[in-house]
């Protein structure tokens, strides 16, 4: 099951009543396809002495005045295990505002194996005035990490959010954002 | 025109360029008339490295977690939170944890039912979950 095939395009519409609000108005909302990485988690096993240290950074874009943080500073995982991390963002404005975000993973050559199952990136996500929310993020590091010989020396992956508003006739530079 | 995803880092950096997103008054870091500058932190610039071997970052496998506007599973994030914190941040020892928060979410439509192994649970599973999965 890939986000593509699944999520409606996100649009530069502006904000207006039922778009973005309420349960389930975003991300999924169908039933779950079994797909080849599904496949995958259900065989992988861990990799037991192999354990890697997360640490999370949060950014917001300078226009965008959400008050958007990570809820732990690190998280000790290996590869080959499911994990979940959480984030937190709050609109301290008095408007509802619509952000969207993307993330960045370093080293740059430990991305290729940084999978997110599950987060809250790449979608427009609509908070209310002084709203706040928790925003997960569910992840594996692949057990092919372990067999790379370039990530030997790999033991600390930070894993960075950055949010933007996402505003009429602005264009986000995002996969997927058209 | 609107930006075709990653297609080509010269069309992002005129999308950069032009689309007034950054409030400085220099050319945004990256850009065609600033090549080489170092990207700043808390700029556009922090997920997109042009010039230099970046990142790409990929959309999730599962696409995106609707928002828990009410906060439904709150209580469980709590208590896998309190697990972090009183196990040195170890996830392997939260585990049980993170699958009730997910279970949580699957019980109240706030994320696609799945069975557990296919979230990696399966060592974690017992009947009483199969069960309960069974009848959302």
């Amino acid at each position: 099951m890939q986000c593509r095939d699944r999520q409606p395009a996100p649009t530069l519409e502006p904000a207006g009543p039922g778009r973005g609000e309420g349960i389930g108005a975003t991300g999924l909302g169908g039933s779950a396809v079994a797909g080849h990485d599904s496949d995958q988690i259900e065989t992988m096993e861990p990799v037991k002495d192999r354990i890697i240290k997360v640490t999370f950074n949060a950014d917001v874009h300078a226009s965008l005045h959400w008050n958007f943080r990570p809820q732990q500073t690190e998280i000790y995982v290996v590869p080959g295990e499911t994990a979940l991390a959480f984030y937190k963002a709050k609109n301290s404005t008095d408007k509802p505002v619509i952000g969207i975000s993307t993330y960045n993973v370093v080293p740059f050559e430990a991305g290729q194996y940084f999978n997110k199952i599950q987060c809250f990136c790449f979608e427009e996500q609509r908070l209310n005035p002084q709203e706040e929310v928790d925003m997960p993020v569910f992840f594996f590091i692949d057990p092919e990490f372990a067999e790379d010989p370039r990530m030997a020396n790999v033991d600390l992956i930070t894993l960075s959010y950055t949010f933007f508003e996402a505003k009429e006739g602005h264009i986000l530079p995002l996969p997927g954002y058209q | 025109g609107r930006a075709e995803g990653w297609a080509g880092s010269r069309s992002i950096r005129s999308v950069l360029a032009g689309s007034g997103l950054t409030r400085r008054s220099a050319p945004p870091p990256g850009s065609a008339a600033d090549p080489g500058r170092e990207p700043r932190a808390g700029t556009m610039s922090t997920a997109m490295n042009f010039g230099s071997k970046s990142f790409t970052p990929r959309p999730p496998d599962k696409g995106a977690f609707p928002l828990d506007h009410l906060g439904e599973c709150k209580g469980f994030k709590e208590k896998f939170m309190k697990c972090l914190r009183e196990n040195s941040f170890e996830n392997a020892l939260c585990r049980q944890e993170s699958k009730e928060y997910l279970e949580c979410r699957m019980e109240r439509q706030l994320m696609a039912k799945e069975p557990l192994e296919k979230l990696g649970f399966k060592d974690l599973i017992d009947e009483k979950s199969e069960a309960k999965l069974k009848t959302l």
